[in-house]
């Protein structure tokens, strides 16, 4: 079968079963219809915990939302000023969405600056609180010695709940009585939602996601802003637990509080992880999976084990009730799915993006040469595009403590527009400390830092990517799951515009953009001689083309400076070479400005304008290469022994 | 390949949950009825369930399971689930319409919990099926006293009465309590509930009875049942010198540590005392709260109608059928489920010339809907009584218990004390 | 009672409760300083250490109060066994659900934690069933104030809230010295700082953090007992309330930090008792959660300090 004729069998089944199971008298559409709304709850969970790698431990508070927003608004409880004005369902499923995107986002602002398994705590606790306001909302009385101002207010119906909730109108659909437009209803929402969830993934978003799970100090160094990253994640989330809630909410037309504890967050984790976090096919079979072992399999096992227990006369078999081991169940699955498949049932580890309309094994790009010599036009255009202001970077009285612990003092270096700086340095002389600095990642104490004329103290690392500074990492931290074309995308991150509704729409400009977008990453990709690898997953790089790879994921957020933090550690010689010739032109055709920590004094001497030498935190020495290697301070620093005696380490 | 294999999983899934519906056809000359009973039917409330459903069996079983021509046939779905384990409203919904879209379907019996009633009778309603409880006591599924702002109607989207009840509600229980304990000679209560819909809508009730028959209440307090510290709380009662603790609660929810701990902090008769509702009149709960706590602080319950062996007449002989039949005592609500199954065959055998003359199964339905209204002088297990015209009962007989002394392994027992009007 | 009686009798409430709370946080912030796992199941061992100590006292034939020499041997061998049990217990859950993956992300053993610990609760559901179980009075409470001192007061204190400050102090103090001053314990020390520093300077990393799961789920088994003992009641759902509250005090302290970890439970267990008094008990938990979520959010290190810096 052809894929669309897949397609058109899976569609019509669809559309075909509440029919079938109408004419066979089975009466599951309401089952059906049910487990949907949950399989809708974890593929919304999936986007927190799939994609942007954020564990969510409190999703059920959302859906209660959802629910609580449809139930109060569509049917308000007496006491509140709707009271008599019911507001229809359809506007009310947008209103429920609204709140928890809102909700999510008031809960995820303060709390996703801390770690993840913090994170994970937060999202319980607040799981925890909501359903205990929503119940104690039912019945408030302020008393403040005897006197009440507010006594026995009713703002969500308490331990009652919410009930009956109005039921959606459409002229001539019965969604009073029948099961089958819930069914199809549930499905539109449902199908609508995975479409643009596909489209989410697979959009620049998508991408920055992905790197933020895979490593999130990187992500934000690329360019990826992770706190609005994975804001919009948590809020994107919440948004569809606020439609699935109020569906239930409408569907089942009663709500209580109880429904929404922390066993129905579990069960939703349950869903992803066993179908594989991150991929919608592996949530939905995940959903699926449980549903069926919840209303099926259990009950089936208990007739069956009672079965047994009768034909072989077993009492304590008659008797039991597997029913009883549901959450022993369940937490058995999250034991063994983490410990044997962590990547799920359908999960794959690699994710590749289907492959564009040029073909990647053309023999024209097979034939090119391993290194290819063009640097990418657009590059090119961008460089000439205005001239870089001079300085590109001004440092000036630069200080950090680390507790007791100078690592840098009274720090000042100077890049001129188009230079190569060279800033070398015994171990733990403050060289990357340097860099983190500039870069944003660690706070300064003290001093300056001016790129192309402007203060950049305070800002964030993907700011200052942003601004131009791009950097690479002395362990290099690429974003291991992601292939390398991916990589290269996330480079691009903050020179692309698309946003949600852009990303899901996809107009003209947005298809465009990202057309543009991976033609550029090829170029680089060959320009850096790694075409042909485009879908290999980074981690499965050897390891110079990773140190490649990550100077081109650096290039493709279109630097003015480039930091390279020791860009040839562990290289053989011929590779070394390479990346010499490669930062030569670099400087050379587009202009740019690089700064180099590099241990390997032969490159840091034959490409280095100047070179500034760190000792303890204290720069000692300044000066072209010829005057750093006659230098008395850093012949000293490096044990009197100088340069010609390789100090590695 | 992958979509053929979610195509496939897909209808495995439509398919097999299919199976739960579950088909037999014994054919009967005059046709066939179905009875529909949804509760929980597994976990901690599997015997209460079979106790249940045992009752509506001995009901259909007494008239051979034939009424003026017409088979009876019991369907019974468990209405507990998913989530939690516990009754689950998505499944008490779909329950319900499972039976609404069963053309055989004539009445629907149930629910256990109060909470689920409020999701499957606006259901039936719609489709004028009759829906008899044998354990729901919440008021507002009936009348306005005890009530939340706009119960009952909001459950009769029809604007008629389709649920019944043959038990009387909590509003008399709590009311009964509170007066009960005024004729204790209490003085002060402090009124705990368990926040769930029972505990905390008797808890209402009584603290209301009690404000309107001069008997102060200190507070009506919710407590975190979960917690296996209740100490705070109880101080609280202390400090505040209340002679009785009332708690609206059941025994899942933690009435076992209010009592186990108010020795600890003190409060032991004469000084304080305690009393609950029905929810708490059984024997596990003084395995937990141990005999010890609960003879010190003279616990004292309520109970709806009286108790099995204080039983006359009808009821004595049902009480005794029941043993027989099933080998052991009946449960809490065993044998209102019977009386409940009763005036069913009762009214289906006085509505069967309409069931016949009906041209369409909602026809059918309202014929025995009204036939059920209209029960009036039924010859129960608590004496005769008619439905009033919410449904419920007209009588209010409740009956006190008392913790005593006892043998056996629990070493103490509820033992019936009075009976309330 | 007046209004101070009130507090101080509310105190004395939260000081026992506060000292539970205190022993099981112990064990999260042990296993946190070591790992950074939060170990969701360690709730749940203390729930089992409740009933576990309640199995141990029906097997030696308590059923009644202990007094004279049956105190001071059958109550500390319990003691002994009950930790025993548990300890081993947290190993086994150790080395099954957490040891494998600890070279994997930080939330896949969080993950594994969870799920251990609802199959712990089904696994307690099972065995006592859902209702509350009864907790045999094995330790003799006497009114001290009246009855040894002859003050009539409205406030009580009894041999039980002796027992537990004085099984508890003791406790902590052992547990004090073990991570200060034994070897093991400087192992420990060494490990939470810098694994792989620890296991070049030839610590067996691996049994060193044995011997921190063994030794937290010993603490939670003793906190299991003297629940047990003190509020006479236990049920199989009271281990995820219990874990949560003493995570909290273990954040409030600054997660990794021992002595924070046993203030932070006092704070706890103080805040929520004048809640149930001052505010109502059904606001309790929203309180208790909402402090949680502010030392996260604005104090990640504690209110004590920092333990570490988070390594970058």
């Amino acid at each position: 079968m052809t894929p669309a004729l897949r397609w058109a069998a899976l569609v019509a089944a669809l559309l075909a079963y509440p029919f079938v199971d109408r004419a066979l008298g089975l009466q599951t559409v309401h089952a059906v219809s049910d487990g949907m709304i949950y399989v809708l709850l974890a593929l919304g969970l999936n986007i927190v915990v799939g994609y942007a790698g954020l564990l969510d431990l409190g999703y059920a508070a959302f859906f209660a939302i959802g629910a609580y927003a449809m139930g109060l608004l569509n049917s308000p409880v007496l006491g509140s000023p709707l009271y008599g004005y019911p507001w229809s369902f359809w506007v009310c499923i947008w209103i429920a969405a609204a709140v928890s995107a809102l909700l999510g986002t008031a809960i995820g602002a303060p709390t996703l600056r801390v770690r993840g398994d913090y994170l994970a705590i937060i999202t319980l606790g607040f799981g925890e609180i909501i359903p205990v306001a929503i119940r104690n909302l039912g019945d408030i009385t302020l008393d403040i010695g005897g006197w009440r101002p507010i006594e026995r207010l009713n703002l969500t119906g308490g331990e009652n709940g919410v009930n009956p909730i109005g039921r959606p109108h459409l002229p001539g659909v019965p969604f009073e009585t029948d099961p089958v437009p819930w069914y199809f209803l549930i499905l539109v929402i449902g199908a609508l939602s995975i479409w643009a969830m596909t489209r989410l993934h697979d959009s620049r978003l998508g991408r920055a996601w992905m790197a933020i799970r895979e490593d999130e100090t990187a992500a934000d160094c690329t360019g990826v802003n992770p706190i609005s990253t994975k804001l919009l994640a948590f809020a994107l989330g919440a948004s569809f637990s606020g439609f699935a809630g109020s569906v239930y909410a409408a569907k089942l037309q009663a709500i209580t509080p109880g429904a929404f504890e922390f066993q129905v967050s579990i069960m939703l984790l349950c869903m992803v992880v066993l179908g594989g976090a991150g991929s919608i096919k592996g949530v939905i079979l995940g959903g699926m999976l449980i549903t069926i072992f919840d209303r099926v399999a259990l009950a089936q096992m208990t007739f069956f084990v009672r079965w047994v227990g009768r034909a072989t006369g077993v009492q304590a078999l008659a008797a039991a009730d597997v029913t009883l081991w549901r959450w022993f169940f369940f937490g058995l699955g999250l034991v063994l799915v983490m410990l044997l498949k962590p990547e799920g049932l359908a999960g794959r580890r690699v994710r590749p993006i289907a492959p564009a309309d040029d073909d990647l094994d053309s023999p024209r790009i097979e034939e090119a040469p391993r290194r290819a010599a063009a640097l990418p036009a657009w590059l090119l255009d961008q460089a000439r595009r205005g001239a870089a202001p001079d300085p590109i970077l001004e440092v000036r009285g630069l200080a950090r403590r680390f507790g007791g612990v100078v690592a840098l003092a009274d720090v000042d270096l100077v890049v001129p527009r188009g230079a190569v700086i060279g800033l070398i340095g015994p171990n733990g002389a403050g060289k990357t400390t340097f860099f983190n600095v500039v870069t944003g990642l660690i706070p300064p104490d003290e001093g300056r830092i001016a790129f192309a004329g402007a203060s950049i103290v305070g800002l964030r690392p993907n700011a200052i990517v942003a601004r131009g500074i791009a950097r690479t990492f002395q362990s290099i931290r690429l974003f291991p799951q992601m292939t390398v074309l991916e990589n290269v995308l996330v480079g691009e991150h903050c020179r692309l515009r698309a946003s949600v509704p852009g990303a899901v729409l996809r107009p003209a400009s947005v298809v465009a953009e990202e057309a543009r977008a991976r033609e550029r990453a090829r170029e680089l990709l060959a320009f850096i001689g790694l075409d042909g690898k485009a879908q290999d997953l980074a981690r499965n790089l050897p390891y110079g083309d990773q140190r490649r790879l990550e100077i081109a994921r650096a290039l493709a957020s279109e630097p003015r400076l480039l930091l390279l933090d020791e860009p040839t550690a562990g290289m053989n010689p011929r590779e070394t070479e390479n990346l010499t010739t490669l930062i030569g032109s670099l400087r050379r055709e587009l202009e740019l400005a690089i700064l180099l920590i590099e241990h390997d004094m032969e490159v840091v001497m034959g490409i280095s304008d100047r070179i500034t030498v760190l000792d303890y935190g204290v720069r000692i020495a300044e000066g072209t290469p010829a005057e750093i290697q006659r230098h008395s301070k850093v012949i000293e620093a490096y044990l009197g022994t100088g340069y010609e005696r390789e100090p590695h380490a | 390949m992958r979509v053929l294999r979610v195509t496939t999983a897909v209808a495995l899934f439509l398919g097999l949950v299919g199976l739960v519906a579950v088909a037999d056809a014994q054919q009967c000359p005059k046709g066939k009825l179905r009875l529909y009973t949804s509760w929980p039917m597994q976990g901690a409330m599997l015997p209460e369930g079979t106790g249940m459903k045992n009752g509506v069996d001995l009901a259909v079983s007494e008239v051979n399971g034939v009424v003026a021509g017409f088979c009876l046939e019991i369907v019974s779905l468990d209405d507990a689930s998913p989530q939690t384990g516990k009754w689950d409203g998505a499944v008490e919904a779909e329950n319900a319409n499972k039976a609404v879209g069963d053309p055989l379907a004539i009445v629907y019996i149930g629910t256990y919990n109060s909470g689920a009633a409020k999701v499957s009778i606006p259901i039936t309603n719609r489709a004028h099926m009759a829906q008899v409880t044998p354990a729901n006591t919440y008021p507002g599924l009936t009348k306005k006293r005890g009530a939340a702002p706009g119960e009952p109607e909001i459950y009769r989207p029809g604007g008629f009465v389709n649920y019944f009840r043959p038990i009387p509600a909590d509003d008399i229980q709590g009311a009964v309590a509170a007066k009960w304990a005024k004729h204790l000679g209490v003085k002060k209560v402090f009124v705990l509930n368990d926040q769930e819909l029972y505990g905390k809508g008797i808890a209402d009730v009584f603290e209301a009875t009690a404000k309107k028959i001069g008997l102060p209440v200190v507070a009506n307090e919710g407590i975190d049942w979960k917690q296996p510290d209740q100490k705070p709380v109880l101080t609280k009662v202390r400090a505040s010198g209340a002679d009785l603790v009332y708690m609206g609660g059941v025994i899942e929810t933690g009435a076992q540590v209010i009592i186990r701990q108010m020795k600890e902090v003190g409060l032991v008769a004469p000084r304080t005392r305690f009393m609950g509702p029905d929810g708490l009149l059984e024997e596990e709960l003084l395995k937990g709260a141990t005999c010890d706590a609960a003879l010190g602080t003279e616990m004292r319950i309520t109970f709806a109608g009286l108790p099995f062996e204080k039983m006359r007449g009808v009821g004595a002989k049902t009480y005794e059928t029941y043993k027989t039949k099933y080998g052991k005592e009946p449960t809490s609500y065993a044998l209102y489920a019977a009386e409940g199954g009763r005036v069913i065959v009762d009214a289906i055998r006085r509505a069967a010339p309409q069931i016949e003359k009906a041209k369409d199964v909602t026809e059918k339905r309202e014929a025995v809907r009204k036939a059920i209204a209209s029960t009036k002088n039924f010859e129960g297990i608590n004496g005769k009584w008619s439905f009033d015209e919410n449904g419920d009962v007209d009588y209010d007989t409740m009956s006190g218990f008392k913790i005593v002394k006892a043998d056996g392994p629990v070493g103490c027992k509820f033992q019936f004390e009075t009976i309330l009007e | 009672m007046n209004a101070w009686e009130v507090l101080v009798q509310q105190t004395i409430n939260g000081l026992t409760r506060g000292a539970v709370f205190a022993l099981i946080a112990l064990g999260y912030t042990m296993v946190y300083g070591i790992i950074e796992l939060i170990n969701f199941a360690h709730g749940d061992v203390f729930m089992l250490g409740l009933f576990i100590s309640l199995s141990w006292f029906t097997l030696l034939g308590v059923t009644k109060t202990l007094t004279g020499w049956q105190l001071l041997t059958i109550l500390p061998l319990v003691f002994i066994l009950t930790m025993l049990t548990t300890a081993a217990l947290n190993v086994a859950i150790d080395r099954v659900a957490y040891r494998p993956l600890r070279r994997s992300t930080r939330l896949a053993p969080l993950i594994t934690a969870i799920g251990v610990s609802f199959m712990l609760e089904n696994l307690a559901l099972l065995w006592k069933g859902p209702a509350p179980i009864a907790y045999p009075d094995v330790f003799p409470s006497v009114d001290i104030l009246r009855e040894w001192f002859g003050v009539d007061s409205a406030i009580f204190v009894t041999t039980k809230d002796v027992l537990v400050v004085g099984a508890t102090i003791p406790l902590m103090i052992a547990l004090n010295y073990f991570v200060t001053r034994t070897r093991w314990g400087k192992a420990m020390r060494a490990t939470a700082q810098d694994r792989e520093t620890a296991q070049a300077m030839g610590i067996n990393v691996e049994r060193t953090i044995l011997l921190t799961f063994f030794v937290g789920g010993a603490l939670a088994g003793a906190a299991g007992l003297i629940q047990g003992i003190y509020y006479n009641i236990g049920m199989w759902w009271m281990g995820y309330q219990a874990g949560l509250r003493a995570f909290t005090a273990a954040v409030l302290g600054g997660i990794g930090n021992m002595p924070g970890a046993a203030l932070g439970g006092l704070f706890i267990g103080f805040l929520s008792a004048w809640s149930d008094q001052y505010i109502s008990a059904r606001w309790t938990n929203a309180i208790v959660f909402s402090i949680l979520i502010l030392v996260l959010v604005f104090r990640p290190q504690g209110l004590l300090g920092a333990r570490s810096a988070d390594k970058v």
